[in-house]
């Protein structure tokens, strides 16, 4: 499991559960402890790069994407790609057209920032459950 | 070549259903519509529209979120629970981004925030007007198919599920108790019958068919 979590996915593991890419490290490490203490596996990324590369190499069972990192647009590129995995957009913009987009590009879900601890893990155990 | 089956009636044109209860948004959205040359139909009440719904062919509904007795979201629950599969553009003047979620989760088409612009309201509905175009096609040809498919006698039926399965003249004669003869016979009346060229779109054919039952 420590090999997971330290980001190394070898071989043969099953995916992890939940892959968060979001370029404030303080959030990554807030919503990686909160995953954690529920019992998921959590990948961290602060880039669009590392994600795409974290993708192609360990497809997670869920994706928590914030919008601020170009999210909307690639996932919009992911479902083009045919990737099916459930995906939440996270933004601390907010706004009705953004969240539309989110949706439209394919995301089970848009949450906005501040995350409510309660309801961030209700809509990943929902996005696990597909 | 025969074919018996009746050709699908024309489409009928699109209309552009609204559903507003406020009078002056209704009058401002007719006068836009009609200024581009859409055929619209107002409605005062989600009540007044289910009405009508169930015999809406094609088109798309414009529709207003706070309404007294039912609200918007109501009435795409409704309307998805009686099939009517027409895509929604909501539009509010009081929406917040929980809403817009969840009517987006529920099959939204679009969610618009008022005061919007004209030019944006156009283009959604021509969006939505070409999205309700290509399902309606798609449902068009799978009735033609599933009509072809009636022409096929039991035997006819046998032969085309295996040959779908990718089973060779020889394989499927020696299953069905035939001859090869035979069932390069029966094999040659299916493409006919299907009104098939190719065995590659016999195959498209009934993937089609099967899409459509998964779905429905």
């Amino acid at each position: 499991m420590d090999a997971l979590v330290n980001g190394l996915c070898p071989a043969g593991y099953p995916p992890i559960d939940v892959l968060l890419a979001d370029r404030d490290v303080a959030v990554c490490d807030s919503m990686r402890a909160l995953f954690e203490s529920m019992g998921y596996t959590v990948h961290t990324v602060q880039d669009a790069a590392a994600l795409e590369t974290e993708l192609r190499q360990a497809p997670p069972r869920c994706l928590v994407l914030a919008a601020e990192l170009g999210g909307v647009e690639l996932l919009a590129q992911l479902r083009a790609q045919g990737l099916s995995v459930p995906a939440i957009i996270t933004s601390a913009q907010g706004g009705i057209p953004l969240a539309v987009a989110a949706m439209r590009a394919g995301a089970l879900n848009f949450l906005e920032k501040p995350l409510l601890d309660a309801r961030l893990l209700q809509t990943v155990r929902t996005a696990l459950r597909r | 070549m025969t074919n018996t089956h009746t050709p699908p009636a024309p489409p009928a044109p699109a209309t552009v259903f609204v559903v507003d209860d406020d009078e002056a948004v209704r009058d401002s959205i007719r006068l836009l519509l009609r200024s581009v040359d859409h055929q619209v139909e107002i409605f005062e009440s989600p009540l007044e529209f289910l009405e009508r719904a169930p015999a809406i062919q094609s088109g798309c509904l414009v529709l207003d979120v706070r309404m007294p007795v039912m609200s918007g979201l109501d009435l795409q629950q409704r309307l998805k629970q009686l099939g009517v599969p027409i895509p929604i553009i909501f539009i509010t003047g009081h929406g917040d981004v929980p809403m817009a979620v969840q009517a987006m989760q529920a099959g939204a088409f679009d969610f618009l925030q008022k005061p919007f612009r004209d030019q944006d309201l156009l283009d959604r509905i021509g969006e939505a007007l070409t999205a309700d175009r290509n399902r309606c096609a798609g449902s068009v040809r799978q009735d033609n198919i599933r009509e072809r498919l009636k022409l096929l006698s039991p035997r006819e039926r046998e032969v085309l599920d295996k040959v779908v399965q990718g089973h060779a003249n020889k394989v499927i004669a020696a299953d069905l108790n035939l001859s090869q003869r035979t069932v390069e016979i029966h094999r040659a009346r299916v493409m006919e019958k299907m009104e098939a060229h190719s065995l590659a779109e016999l195959v498209r054919m009934m993937l089609v068919i099967d899409t459509d039952a998964t779905h429905s």
